[in-house]
């Protein structure tokens, strides 16, 4: 509007002064003033409008919780009320108003208290605005909830039942595997081509086995049913098998290890420990270079032990990292087909972790290696 | 973890009788803070939150347990058990004067007296007895619930609260003393207003303060009333506060009236 010369006589906008009082009245949310019993002491004609009510109707002679639905009424007494009491003001409560046709009016309201210096409180100023539009989304987001976690259900209940049913069949077989191995090898009755294609098989149904194992533990953690024990557990020695264990399966390849000379004992579940420790060596064995060896190291910080898994393998996208222990998911640098895997055993490792109230972290650099470091409390009961 | 952690218990006071604190739907042991220290000095006052609600452990939520108000008053007992209270002052609001109630019908000789605030031994109609609602109520609270709960749920970090016109609150945390787990609210909602507790009255022999609020859409007066009649050893003491919650809204006449009583 600047340069523009003044008009003498025409009505000048910037002139045009708001007028709070029509503001108040006219504005595009409905202004509420209550005692803090709720009894309506004033109100705006956008309120009157949109409801139908009139003055009358409403201000000395009802509260605001008169003219919500019941269901309204009672979260209005459990949740509103008494956060209005606490805090001084409540935010986004979602109501349904009855108009004075009857008709529901869904409602978005925000409320202040007003007190006085003692702090006691004087009256409530709430703001409402009209959401009829949101209510119907959020009835849609609802029902998309719902219809999510009723396939998350169903798709957990698939996977123990699926589990449970391979495993049966699986368990038959092994036995079956090892009775035939045990009198073929007593009898020498098969030749060698015959005896290495039955360690094929045997060794292929543990594999198997193990899968479904994972699958059964993840379907245990979906459902909260994996449980861990807790006794005391010399965490030195516990490592100290598994490499042990895990070593005299390779064959010219080393696992170093570093380990205090005193025991570190922790409160825990021996099995599902091993489990973890099993996981992380193989998965550094499994993503590393045959040649090069890999580096396992206990020690105690303060009031914990932590545990160092160390590889000098393909390492870890930066990018891959924060969803590493999530199920299912495989970073995108490994060589799907030939390095085999289903995305679960980091899962189960931070869960069992999780579960003894530790901790599991990574760093790495892509094509330099990472380093797993299992963190967790010790045995508080002793002496440290 | 230990009870007493599960249910984020807190002890204060310096007196020798155990007072006991249950807060009802909808909140947590917060709701105590205006009128609890008016007995810290004669009495142990204990709080508590239920699971699920507050600072309570939500892995210890078992559904099954708490689809009814017994699992509740089996809570109450084991706090009662962990810190081998006796001769408690219990003091309920809510859903929780009938839990505790329960509890002090399943172990009598732990309990010396019941103060219950806006106490409903049921909250449907049923024949001559009028609860307040209907069925059909009770549907419309949880979609209520999940209304607001969903806009909650997105926001969970708690707010500061403004604090300087009330400056014993201190500097801390609220909103979300109103805020449950969606799915807990909704089964503590089902187990307190689907509760239909009218039978088991008659087993009290704890003396009890019924505590009724004026103009209480919860648990209007006639229910009040009526646990009066039916509460072998009951007071009934008709507050002018308004609303479900005295205890909030107007300390101080809570606080005189449980005076007399205890």
């Amino acid at each position: 509007m600047t340069g523009n010369g003044e008009t003498n006589g025409a009505p000048d906008e910037r002139r045009l002064e708001e007028s709070l009082e029509d503001l108040y009245e006219h504005a595009p949310c409905g202004y509420i003033s209550t005692l803090p019993d709720g009894t309506f002491i004033k109100v705006n004609q956008t309120f009157l409008d949109w409801t139908g009510y009139s003055r009358e109707e409403l201000l000395a002679v009802k509260r605001l919780q008169d003219v919500l639905t019941i269901g309204g009424q009672i979260f209005y007494e459990t949740h509103y009320a008494p956060l209005l009491d606490m805090q001084g003001f409540a935010n986004e409560i979602s109501f349904d108003v009855f108009c004075r046709d009857r008709r529901r009016m869904p409602i978005l309201l925000n409320t202040v208290q007003q007190r006085d210096p003692a702090g006691n409180p004087l009256l409530n100023r709430t703001i409402v605005l009209s959401a009829r539009d949101r209510r119907q989304y959020e009835r849609e987001l609802q029902q998309a909830r719902k219809k999510a976690e009723e396939a998350l259900d169903l798709r957990n209940q698939f996977l123990s039942l699926a589990a449970h049913e391979l495993k049966t069949p699986l368990t038959s077989i092994m036995g079956h595997i090892e009775l035939f191995q045990r009198r073929t090898g007593k009898e020498h009755s098969l030749n060698e081509r015959d005896e290495r294609a039955l360690r094929t098989i045997a060794e292929q149904a543990q594999r198997l086995n193990k899968m479904i194992a994972s699958l059964l533990d993840i379907s245990r953690i979906e459902t909260g049913q994996l449980a861990v024990e807790q006794v005391p557990i010399d965490l030195c020695a516990l490592v100290n098998q598994v490499v042990d264990e895990v070593q005299s399966t390779l064959a010219g390849r080393q696992i170093e290890l570093l380990c205090p000379i005193q025991p570190l004992i922790i409160q825990g579940d021996e099995l599902r420990l091993r489990q973890v420790f099993q996981n992380l060596i193989q998965n550094a064995l499994k993503y590393s270079h045959p040649d090069v060896s890999i580096a396992v190291a206990i020690r105690q910080e303060q009031a914990e032990a932590l545990i160092e898994v160390r590889d000098r393998g393909i390492g870890i996208p930066q990018t891959a990292v924060p969803q590493l222990f999530n199920r299912f998911y495989r970073a995108d640098n490994v060589d799907q087909e030939n390095v085999s895997g289903l995305g679960i055993g980091l899962y189960v490792v931070k869960e069992i972790v999780e579960l003894h109230s530790g901790s599991v972290t990574v760093t790495s650099t892509e094509g330099e290696g990472s380093t797993f470091t299992v963190c967790l409390p010790l045995d508080s009961t002793l002496p440290f | 973890m230990s009870v007493l952690k599960q249910h984020n218990v807190k002890i204060a006071g310096q007196g020798s009788q155990p007072m006991l604190f249950a807060h009802g739907f909808g909140c947590d042991q917060n709701m105590w803070r205006f009128v609890a220290p008016a007995f810290a000095d004669q009495y142990q006052l204990i709080l508590f939150d239920h699971i699920g609600a507050g600072q309570s452990d939500l892995s210890a939520y078992d559904p099954a347990k708490y689809s009814t108000l017994d699992g509740y008053a089996d809570d109450v007992l084991a706090i009662c058990h962990e810190l081998d209270l006796t001769n408690v002052v219990f003091v309920g609001h809510s859903v929780s004067a009938m839990i505790g109630v329960l509890a002090a019908i399943k172990e009598p000789e732990r309990f010396d007296k019941l103060v219950l605030v806006g106490p409903s031994p049921c909250y449907i109609n049923d024949g001559e007895y009028v609860g307040g609602f209907e069925r059909e109520d009770i549907d419309e609270l949880l979609e209520s619930l999940e209304h607001n709960y969903l806009g909650w749920s997105s926001m969970m970090a708690p707010v500061i609260m403004g604090n300087g016109d009330r400056p014993e609150l201190g500097q801390e945390l609220t909103n979300s003393f109103c805020r449950t787990h969606p799915g807990i609210a909704r089964q503590f909602a089902r187990a307190t207003f689907l509760s239909d507790n009218r039978a088991d009255l008659p087993k009290l022999k704890t003396p009890a303060l019924i505590l009724q609020c004026s103009n209480d859409v919860i648990a209007p007066e006639s229910v009040g009333r009526y646990l009066h009649q039916t509460l072998a050893e009951s007071s009934f003491v008709l507050l002018k506060a308004s609303g479900h919650c005295p205890n909030l809204s107007a300390p101080q006449e809570t606080i005189a009236a449980m005076k007399t009583f205890v």
